[in-house]
């Protein structure tokens, strides 16, 4: 029978919570993130028992995964690549003047997917560890594929400038070493470069920074310069959130389940769940627009994935995200083994990082519903002051990465090129995506082709592969079939008047 | 001529030739036959280059030719007026230079600079605003990434 004595204690509870205020902390700031907070933290748990070293490290997990979310509505600046999709529809609303109602929106969000990916792992984390067995080199490549072909959905009106934008970033992702062979590519000498384009430099560059330099190019058509901004909405409300139940729903499966495919993540998970709450939507082309659906989707996809990345990290010792692998770090320092022998060896040790997940989860949703008043404050801030500081944070974030002004550069740039790409009516998602998903495409396509001999029939042999490979092209294909239907009916309905 | 000179021509424009340079240095890559793998690292780059190519060059066809059936119109609605221009060049100029300067000046007072040039580029004069903004920001984020978080600032 497990001790709750041993979660219920002051040092536990406050542990977590402590962890949780982190967690949001390195969120929030642009260039920290869940993974760098997590590692920052684990060192101070070295002299502490398992329970209340998880306790601190997954309350940071929780805390950080959902922290980017803030920013990333307030000033469109992701904290985290996970918030990167909250973007596109959580930014639009703050500036609508709903900025309350999309902060506590992403909170709820996050707290349903986060605790619906608890479930799973109470309940199901040694059955579904099988599935997560059955993934290999043509599983993640079709992976890969199924996030990439969500490019068309994210395009707009010319899907050939989505696509440019898509090479754009599978390009930048070559930057580097190449992850089979080693070869130097694209680094033209400039050892900055050998580590290739860090995901985040380009985060910042490509949204915040980019959405600087259009403020100040605005500023001859903007009505007041010293306009203060006024957020009259209200909390989202639990009529919203019902009728939104299948969206939740839906997303909280994608993030549980990309949690628990070891070797992706909350970025991923965020941008498939987008993409689905889209595609399904009555109202298609109002996301991007300020739709809280687009919202919801990422945010309860993202914070889905911690509970299910924790599932094979726990039943085989494989990570299922970045966060998870440094937390397989902690694992062992505590003595303990990851795998099928945990549950026999220490269930209460695993008992306790259920319940401390559900209890971070909670803390989370307190924090942030009782942060959303003080968080819009931010918004009143005049907009020159406001951009001023946000371009330093970029600066300041970047270099944090790997402490290489390379990165701050690379993000500076990256801003300018994606003003001119916004300019250009290029749009920016599928860069990220592309930046996001290339490595994996690449690295597992060739791993693919080496386990077959250079016979591709491996990708369609697999039934995992063929299935989400057919599901990717008709994704992709999905806006231009629903564009030629309605056009059906549209004719259809003029002939009959 | 105005109409030709807009981000929707030359952007694409610039992605074609873009594409072609980095294809000449994707075609220097090791193949895949001189590697052991059945790809080699100059495979993938090389398609993704191509599709980026063909999609830029019609891209580029496309947007010469709605610029050239467009009238000429000076008052675009998101045509940069030359006082925008101005401000843009001022920022990219400030940024560059801090990046360069950051490691030989270190973090306080280059960013203190930065913050007082990027406040007066978005036109503010109140001169209460361009010192307590700069020092007290640039401290607070010295502060907390250098005490509470640990990561060496330059």
């Amino acid at each position: 029978m497990f001790d709750l004595s041993l979660i219920l204690s002051f040092e536990v509870i406050g542990l977590c919570l402590l962890g949780v205020v982190l967690g949001i902390i390195f969120g929030f700031l642009p260039g920290l993130s869940a993974t760098m907070g997590v590692a920052i933290m684990m060192p101070f748990t070295f002299g502490m028992d398992p329970i209340p070293s998880f306790a601190l490290l997954l309350g940071v997990y929780v805390g950080g995964i959902y922290g980017g979310s803030i920013t990333a509505i307030l000033i469109r600046t992701p904290g985290t690549p996970a918030s990167a999709a909250t973007v596109l529809d959580g930014y639009p609303m703050s500036q609508q003047h709903r900025g309350r109602e999309a902060l506590s929106a992403a909170t709820l969000g996050s707290f349903i997917g986060g605790i619906f990916s608890c479930v799973v792992l109470i309940l199901l984390a040694r059955q579904v560890a099988n599935f997560a067995l059955k993934f290999g080199p043509p599983e993640y490549f079709a992976v890969g594929m199924f996030g990439l072909s969500i490019v068309s959905s994210l395009a707009g009106k010319n899907i050939l400038k989505g696509i440019i934008a898509a090479c754009i970033g599978l390009m930048l992702g070559t930057i580097g070493m190449d992850p089979v062979t080693g070869a130097m590519r694209f680094t033209f000498g400039i050892t900055g470069m050998l580590g290739g384009i860090q995901l985040v430099a380009a985060l910042v560059g490509l949204f915040a920074v980019s959405e600087v330099i259009s403020k100040l190019a605005g500023m001859s058509r903007a009505a007041n310069i010293t306009e203060v901004h006024v957020d009259n909405s209200k909390i989202v409300s639990a009529k919203t959130l019902l009728k939104n139940w299948v969206n939740l729903l839906r997303s909280s499966i994608i993030g549980t389940v990309i949690g628990i495919i070891p070797g992706t993540g909350s970025g991923t998970a965020s941008w498939l769940s987008y993409n689905e709450a889209k595609r399904v939507s009555k109202s298609p082309e109002t996301f991007g627009k300020g739709n809280i659906e687009g919202l919801l989707a990422s945010e309860v996809a993202n914070n889905a994935v911690t509970g299910g990345a924790l599932v094979p990290l726990l039943t085989l010792g494989v990570p299922g995200d970045a966060v998870t692998a440094v937390l397989l770090g902690s694992l062992m320092i505590q003595g303990l083994t990851p795998g099928p022998t945990l549950f026999t060896d220490s269930p209460d040790v695993v008992n306790g990082i259920y319940i401390m997940l559900v209890i971070a989860n909670i803390f989370m949703c307190i924090l942030g519903l009782l942060g959303v008043p003080l968080f819009v404050k931010v918004l009143k801030v005049p907009s020159g002051i406001l951009m001023s500081c946000v371009l330093v944070l970029c600066a300041v974030g970047s270099y944090a990465i790997r402490n290489n002004l390379f990165d701050v550069g690379a993000a500076m740039l990256l801003g300018v090129v994606g003003y001119l790409l916004i300019r250009a009516d290029f749009p920016i998602p599928p860069i990220l995506l592309g930046l996001i998903l290339g490595s994996m495409i690449e690295s597992n396509y060739r791993r693919a082709m080496t386990m077959s001999k250079g016979d591709p029939s491996i990708f369609f042999t697999r039934p995992i592969c063929l299935v989400l490979l057919v599901v990717a092209v008709i994704a992709f294909c999905w806006p231009f079939i629903r564009s030629l239907l309605a056009k059906r009916r549209a004719a259809k309905s003029g002939e009959k008047t | 001529m105005k109409r030709f000179i807009t981000p929707k021509v030359y952007v694409p424009i610039a992605l074609t030739i873009l594409s072609v340079i980095w294809l000449i240095f994707a075609r220097q890559l090791p193949s895949s036959s001189s590697v052991t793998t059945f790809a080699g690292p100059s495979t993938f780059p090389t398609l993704v280059l191509v599709i980026m190519l063909v999609c830029s060059l019609v891209v580029s066809i496309q947007e010469v030719r709605a610029a050239a059936q467009q009238a000429p119109d000076e008052d675009a609605p998101d045509r940069l007026l030359p006082i925008d221009i101005k401000r843009i060049a001022g920022f990219v100029i400030a940024i560059f230079a801090y990046v360069f300067v950051l490691d030989l000046v270190t973090f306080i007072p280059a960013t203190i600079v930065l913050l007082v040039l990027l406040l007066l580029l978005f036109g503010q004069r109140k001169p209460l605003v361009l010192i307590a903004v700069p020092v007290g920001f640039t401290l607070a984020i010295y502060a907390i990434f250098e005490f509470a978080l640990k990561i060496d600032l330059p």
